[in-house]
């Protein structure tokens, strides 16, 4: 009798939970969204693009790359709305398959989004459950809609080539990659400044070398090429940076040049604080005049005349971020947490005095003395 | 009358007797006589009561056309009076036979033959009423050999393969004696040779030689030449002997009857074991006789406390049952238990060993084996020398080795023949088998159709490009799929080798290529479906195949609805389910739960065997280290057959 | 022959179990939220409130083990009658129980929210609550040595597992700079924050059930088996919260609900055909969770026990089946994880802080009292015996 009511129960619940296939959702009714592009839309709202792979996409990619059938390879989905459900709840409109986010590569930002809408937005963002958070964020200055239609030469689906771009730490300059969570992480930082690396489309492919720095939800600044090497080489996230310095020898060139930043964040006597960075570094050297024979000395002449070009630069940089009142390099993130003193940060780092120290390293000649 | 049918439209032969048939010690509550099928069996069948009354019956036949014929007899009065003579009224019987010769020629031929076996009824009744007036006993052989020939040749000897002859010993002495052997299954030179020759050759030597226990007794001592002779008077036991295949002696006023052992079964040879192959180490399998297991065993665990207790189960096979242990180094208690168990066992027949096994262990509905049976010689030796004890029974080749645990499942000789880097790696892929064959089409399911945010995108973009235009979603798949596996699997089995091997090529090529050309499964699929069977494969005994395709089903109903979740939810029931069960006080997931440290290191994996110093503490060994140096006198010597061998 | 056999052959367990079931008892609990409180209330100097915590569970460790050893072989709701006033006796008794229910019901809560937020948004909170609560009914079916075996095998193989995804996650740490605790010390918010944050240690107050479970000869050794679980629970919590804070920073993980969840989401590892590791490892989980439910049931069922004087599985089962209806139907009334932290905050912390460092001291009290008492009536009777007078 026991046993007749255990299966009796069993079977019951057996059949209760068959009845719903709640998450059960095969693969091929959910539009995988592969970059999803923000930007703002008249009258304070949003406008949300969603990258779908076609069917003639996917096979082509099951095909190892030749398709089979001709026809685009994505679809640009795009929703407009008041907030980002709205928007949203329009693309999905013009779909009979689940818009999924749960395998977004990418996140494109417009930098025209307001701040106040930018906020909203990225509240929803951190809301939402099964949203990858470890998909890259990117700025995009330009028409968000070209963006999203762009796709550059020899790949099918761009969200998969900027995820394999940003994968790929050796494929940059620098380490450009930031993820949602990064992002998500500075802003409730009440130091640490967002930045993100700018995209944009240059002829037939993507190009990723420079980065916009915000203030809270405002983009202040979108640094240039050069900027953006000396930010890497505070943030010591540089891969294949060039670096030439002038020299009595001449022009001396030195290329893979990777920077490991410390830095400090003290009072000093006159009530600011002093933020002091060190930065060290280490390159190949490249390319030197000829018939110039390195030897020791003039090796440390070299470094040493980095040395000072370096510092100036990076001191450069940093005042210029400083007087955006943008934090990128997170500076006093201790001083503050220590000291709990949250609201004073702004003023304090605004009237920071403001120091670098680099040493850079020739560690490798090359195959010639 | 108790079953009479009175209303046989054709005739209903009613014959009435005021037979006194009496109860006996050990014997009859009363006598219950049934003929069937036409006459053609005639069964006896004595219930024991345990003492002596003495009842009155009546007995009837009765006939019905075509159907049956029935003999009753039914307890009419309880009563403790004296034995009183049989009357059985043959004469009847010749009247009926006669008034039907002529007339009735259709009913004819059931009636003869209920008359004849009337008449071998009433041989079987004065036989037993003859040995009553002897020795009050209806169980008990009085010395008459005519009673033992007519008893003999009215139940068991009705069968051609009992021979029954009736010989005189000696030349001179000429003293009546009877022998009776089933043909087949003993050795004609004991019979013919070592028996009847030397019974023959009997010369009386003294005038004390009229004694009928003295001419028993030499025949016994002197004259018989067989190895192996007891002596037994009760008729059931003697009843056992002659089909279990002894030969039986009967001396005309003798109290006991010579039981000569000339047990010579037909067997197969012993072959290599088919169901657990090993590419190298010992290559002998069991066979269906138990004399070989023993022999076997014997042959590699030489030492004196081997030790095969006997005990009967099956009222009517009568099959021996053997319990074979280490005396000293197993558990008693264990052996106790299990003995205890198998003694519990009630049941008409046992004719394989399978058929004990369910009663052998108490969560008789778990899914999973709890004995392994193995056919492999070593490997019961192995198992005994580990304190474990083995269940052989009677004309089945496999042995049962117990307690078990589920790593035992997954080990074979193999393992042991090779170093201890194979014997772990084996070990390791048949784990890593056993959890692709189990997780990986859940998986497939819950990561394409639950948790697709798990899956890398590449792979998924994949998986959703070779899905498209499926008109089936994953878990449908999965059912085609696995429906095609088993039937191929159990067509497989059905099917001679040779054709099997075409059956694999149609399955995986055409049924294979054919689905995915149909658009009906897609090709990773396939690849899933593939990598799931082999995964299945690689158990080494086939019981153990048998739950993991059952639990399988429960992965993937957990997968469709819940996902990875869901996934792990019937993971944690499954081991819970495994850690529940335990027998003779091992538990099943031993060395794991509870955690042994020094067993696992045979478990998953192996470790050099010089390592194993010491049993299974699991087992409660009562000699738990295993690695003593042999005294050097205790050196066995090579047997003469060995040594003709190696010559 | 009697076609049932009795299912286990024993009912106790080894000192290993013991402190590996007590582990589960309150491992499970703290998991999803950690260090959320602590960092919130401790601010920098959160690590040492942890390390004070960790203390503070060694210290109602002790007096738990202490109090269970006035009537080794007995639970403390068993033995509590001989000792205890029925007025103070059947509070304390059920006070354990409804701990221990409220404890499951909190638990299968907050999971089921996790599992919603992050892996199941579609399916209904019941079915989740319904599937995890049958689940742990079976696990406890088949009675303690049975969910011994089922602690042994799972709870190590998570806990490693876990360890081993949190270590991926050492490159992310880019906010180590809050790990390192200050130079100044804030007394207050420190035993705040440790208070607060004492959840991730509640449910070792089991040991006073299971206690007369563990094999007589192996009591001592399950007690310092119980310790050094801790004591690696503890160094546990202390990577836990190193890696978590160092991956999260203090800023954004107070703004979490789940802060370990999302530092574990942060894992991908290419080269697997689950590359996010760390969610899987977040499903894996519901071992942890499962194991406490399981541990919560098995305690409702053998606390409630002794009170009704019951001995039969029969029993035991109608129980452990009301005690998981109980904890079902509780976790269902929070209908949010807002409304259950901090009906947990208010009521069961104080409430289960309290049990375990009030209650061993009151049994012991009153095992004293009898005692004396006892001594009191055995020596008058001889008194007049010695007496010269």
């Amino acid at each position: 009798m026991k046993q007749k009511l255990l299966w009796l129960v069993s079977i019951l619940c057996v059949i209760t939970l068959v009845t719903g296939c709640w998450d059960d959702r095969p693969v091929e009714e959910r539009g995988l969204v592969l970059m999803l592009g923000i930007s703002p839309s008249p009258h304070h709202g949003v406008t949300l693009y969603f990258e779908v792979p076609t069917s003639s996409g996917l096979t082509s990619l099951t095909s190892g790359g030749s398709s089979s059938s001709g026809g685009p390879k994505f679809v640009i989905y795009r929703g407009h709305g008041a907030t980002f459900s709205d928007a949203f709840t329009d693309a999905q409109g013009q779909t009979n398959e689940d818009l999924y986010l749960g395998q977004t590569q990418v996140i494109a930002l417009s930098t025209r989004l307001p701040p106040a809408t930018f906020a909203v937005i990225d509240a929803t963002l951190a809301r939402l459950g099964p949203m990858d958070k470890s998909a890259d964020a990117v700025a995009v200055t330009g028409s968000m809609a070209k963006f999203m239609a762009f796709s550059p030469a020899g790949t099918s689906l761009p969200g998969l080539y900027l995820a394999s771009l940003f994968a790929c730490h050796h494929c940059q300059t620098a380490q450009l990659a930031r993820t949602v969570w990064s992002r998500e992480k500075r802003l409730w930082s009440p130091t640490a400044s967002v930045w993100v690396p700018k995209i944009s489309a240059h002829g037939s492919t993507f190009n990723v070398d420079r980065i916009v720095v915000y203030q809270g939800y405002r983009p202040v600044l979108v640094l240039t090429r050069r900027q953006t090497w000396d930010v890497g080489c505070l943030l010591g996230i540089t891969v294949k940076a060039p670096l030439t310095v002038s020299t009595s020898y001449g022009t001396i060139s030195l290329r893979a040049v990777r920077a490991s930043p410390h830095f400090k964040t003290k009072p000093a006597p006159d009530g600011k604080i002093l933020i002091h960075v060190t930065v060290h570094l280490s390159a190949t050297l490249d390319s030197v005049p000829p018939n110039l024979l390195i030897t020791t000395p003039i090796l440390h002449e070299i470094e040493a005349r980095a040395d000072t070009l370096l510092s100036h630069r990076l001191l450069s940089i940093l005042v210029t971020l400083q007087k955006a009142g943008s934090n990128p390099l997170g500076f006093g993130r201790r001083y503050v947490w220590v000291r709990q003193d949250f609201s004073a940060w702004p003023t304090l780092y605004r009237h920071a005095t403001l120091a670098v120290t680099a040493h850079i390293h020739i560690h490798q000649l090359g195959d010639l003395q | 009358m108790d079953n009479f049918d009175s209303h046989s439209p054709f005739l209903c032969l009613l014959i009435m007797t005021e037979a006194l048939v009496p109860s006996v010690s050990q014997s009859a509550e009363y006598l219950y006589f049934r003929m069937t099928g036409a006459c053609r069996k005639f069964h006896i069948v004595l219930d024991k009561s345990g003492h002596s009354t003495i009842y009155r019956a009546t007995i009837g036949v009765a006939f019905e056309e075509g159907t049956s014929i029935r003999l009753f007899g039914k307890k009419r009065e309880n009563s403790h009076g004296p034995l009183g003579q049989a009357v059985f009224p043959m004469e009847h019987l010749r009247h009926v036979q006669n008034d039907l010769d002529a007339p009735r020629a259709d009913a004819a031929d059931p009636l003869r033959e209920l008359i004849s076996q009337s008449q071998n009824l009433d041989m079987h009744l004065t036989g037993l009423l003859l040995d009553l007036e002897q020795v009050k006993d209806l169980d008990q052989f009085t010395g008459d050999v005519t009673a033992a020939y007519n008893r003999i040749k009215t139940t068991v000897g009705q069968a051609p393969d009992i021979i029954l002859r009736k010989l005189e010993i000696g030349t001179n002495l000429k003293w009546p004696a009877l022998i009776a052997f089933a043909d087949g299954m003993v050795d004609n030179v004991i019979v013919d040779q070592d028996t009847l020759r030397m019974v023959e050759l009997y010369n009386t030597i003294g005038a004390d030689e009229t004694d009928p226990e003295v001419v028993h007794d030499r025949v016994q001592y002197a004259m018989l030449t067989v190895g192996h002779v007891t002596t037994e008077n009760r008729w059931d036991r003697l009843m056992d002997q002659l089909t279990y295949g002894s030969t039986l002696l009967f001396v005309q006023g003798a109290s006991s009857v010579l039981v000569l052992d000339s047990v010579k079964f037909k067997s197969r040879a012993i072959a290599r074991p088919d169901s657990e192959p090993s590419v190298k180490g010992p290559q002998e399998a069991f066979n269906e006789i138990m004399l070989t297991h023993m022999n076997q065993l014997r042959r590699r665990i030489r030492t004196a406390r081997l030790r095969f207790e006997p005990i009967t189960i099956g009222a009517y096979t009568k099959t021996t049952v053997i319990l074979a242990h280490i005396e000293g180094l197993s558990n008693p208690a264990l052996v106790t238990a299990l003995t205890g168990r198998l003694h519990a066992i009630q049941r008409d027949s046992v004719v394989q060993i399978n058929e004990i096994a369910p009663y052998l262990y108490g969560r008789r509905y778990t899914i999973f084996p709890q004995v392994r049976l193995t056919e492999r010689v070593d490997w019961v030796a192995r198992d005994l020398m580990s304190g474990k004890i083995a269940v052989m029974v009677d004309n089945d080749p496999f042995v049962i080795t117990v307690p078990t645990t589920l790593t035992d499942f997954y080990q074979t000789t193999q393992d042991y023949v090779f170093s201890f880097w194979d014997g772990s790696l084996v070990r390791l892929v048949r784990l890593a088998g056993l959890i692709v064959g189990l997780f990986l089409m859940p998986l497939y399911i819950a990561l394409t159709s639950v948790n697709p945010d798990l899956v890398p995108t590449k792979l998924l973009l994949t998986v959703d490009g070779s899905r498209q235009g499926i008109p089936f979603p994953p878990v449908s798949e999965v059912i085609i799929m696995w429906l095609i596996i088993e039937i191929l699997r159990e067509a497989a089995n059905r099917l001679p080798k040779e054709l099997a091997v075409t059956l694999g090529t149609v399955g995986a090529v055409v049924v294979g290529t054919a689905i995915v050309k149909a658009g009906i499964v897609d090709d990773i699929m396939i690849v899933t479906v593939t990598l799931t069977a082999l995964g299945l494969f690689t158990t080494p005994t086939f019981e153990m195949t048998t739950p993991w395709r059952w639990l399988f089903w429960t992965f993937i109903l957990g997968a469709y609805l819940l996902g990875v979740y869901g996934i792990m939810l019937a993971s944690v029931l499954v081991i819970t389910h495994l850690a529940s069960l335990e027998e003779f006080g091992v538990p099943y997931l031993t060395p794991f739960g509870p955690l042994r440290r020094r067993e696992v290191t045979d478990s998953w994996i192996r470790f050099p065997i010089p390592s194993f110093i010491k049993r299974p503490a699991s087992l409660r060994p009562v000699d738990i280290g295993q690695a003593k140096r042999m005294d050097p006198s205790d050196t066995v010597p090579i047997y003469q057959g060995q040594k003709d061998t190696l010559e | 022959m009697s076609t049932k056999f009795p299912m286990p052959t024993t009912q106790t367990i080894s000192a290993g179990q013991f402190a590996l079931m007590v582990t589960a008892a309150y491992l499970g609990f703290g998991i999803f939220q950690f260090p959320l409180e602590l960092v919130k209330d401790g601010g920098p100097d959160a690590l040492y409130s942890l390390i004070l915590e960790i203390l503070a569970a060694f210290g109602g460790l002790w007096l738990l083990f202490r109090a269970n050893r006035i009537q080794p072989g007995e639970t403390m709701t068993g033995f509590s009658h001989q000792v205890l006033h029925p007025m103070i006796r059947w509070p304390i008794s059920v006070i354990t129980i409804a701990i221990h229910s409220a404890l499951g019901a909190c638990l299968v809560s907050n999971f089921g929210f996790v599992i919603t937020a992050f892996f199941l948004p579609d399916t209904p909170d019941w079915v989740i609550r319904l599937t995890l609560v049958t689940t742990c009914l079976y696990m406890v079916w088949f009675d303690t040595p049975s969910l011994a075996r089922t602690v042994q095998i799972l709870l190590p193989m998570t806990m490693l597992l876990t360890l081993l995804m949190g270590l991926l996650l050492v490159p992310k740490m880019t906010s180590g700079y809050a790990v390192i605790p200050s130079a100044s010390i804030h007394v207050l918010p420190i035993l705040y924050a440790a208070y607060r944050d004492f959840y991730v240690f509640l449910g070792f107050e089991v040991s006073v059930t299971l206690y007369p479970y563990i094999r007589p000869p192996e009591r001592a050794l399950g007690e310092k088996y119980t310790f050094l679980a801790m004591g690696v629970v503890g160094a546990w919590f202390i990577i836990g919260y190193a890696l978590v804070l160092g991956v999260e920073g203090p800023y954004f993980m107070v703004h979490l609900l789940w802060p370990p969840v999302s530092a574990m989401r942060l894992i991908n590892v290419s080269g697997f055909i689950i590359n996010k590791l760390g969610l899987l490892v977040i499903v894996m989980w519901g071992v942890f969770t499962l194991l406490f439910i399981a541990v919560r049931i098995w305690c409702v069922g053998h606390d409630v026990m002794p009170l009704f004087r019951l001995t039969s599985r029969t029993a035991y089962r109608l129980l452990a089946g009301g005690g998981a209806v109980v904890i079902y139907l509780g976790a269902s009334l929070f209908p949010t994880v807002h409304a259950l932290v901090q009906w947990f905050a208010t009521y069961l912390l104080p409430t289960a802080i309290a049990y375990i460092f009030l209650v061993p001291l009151i049994v012991m009290l009153g095992a004293w009292l009898t005692k004396r008492k006892h001594q009191k009536s055995k020596a008058s009777p001889a008194n007049p015996q010695s007496s010269p007078q």
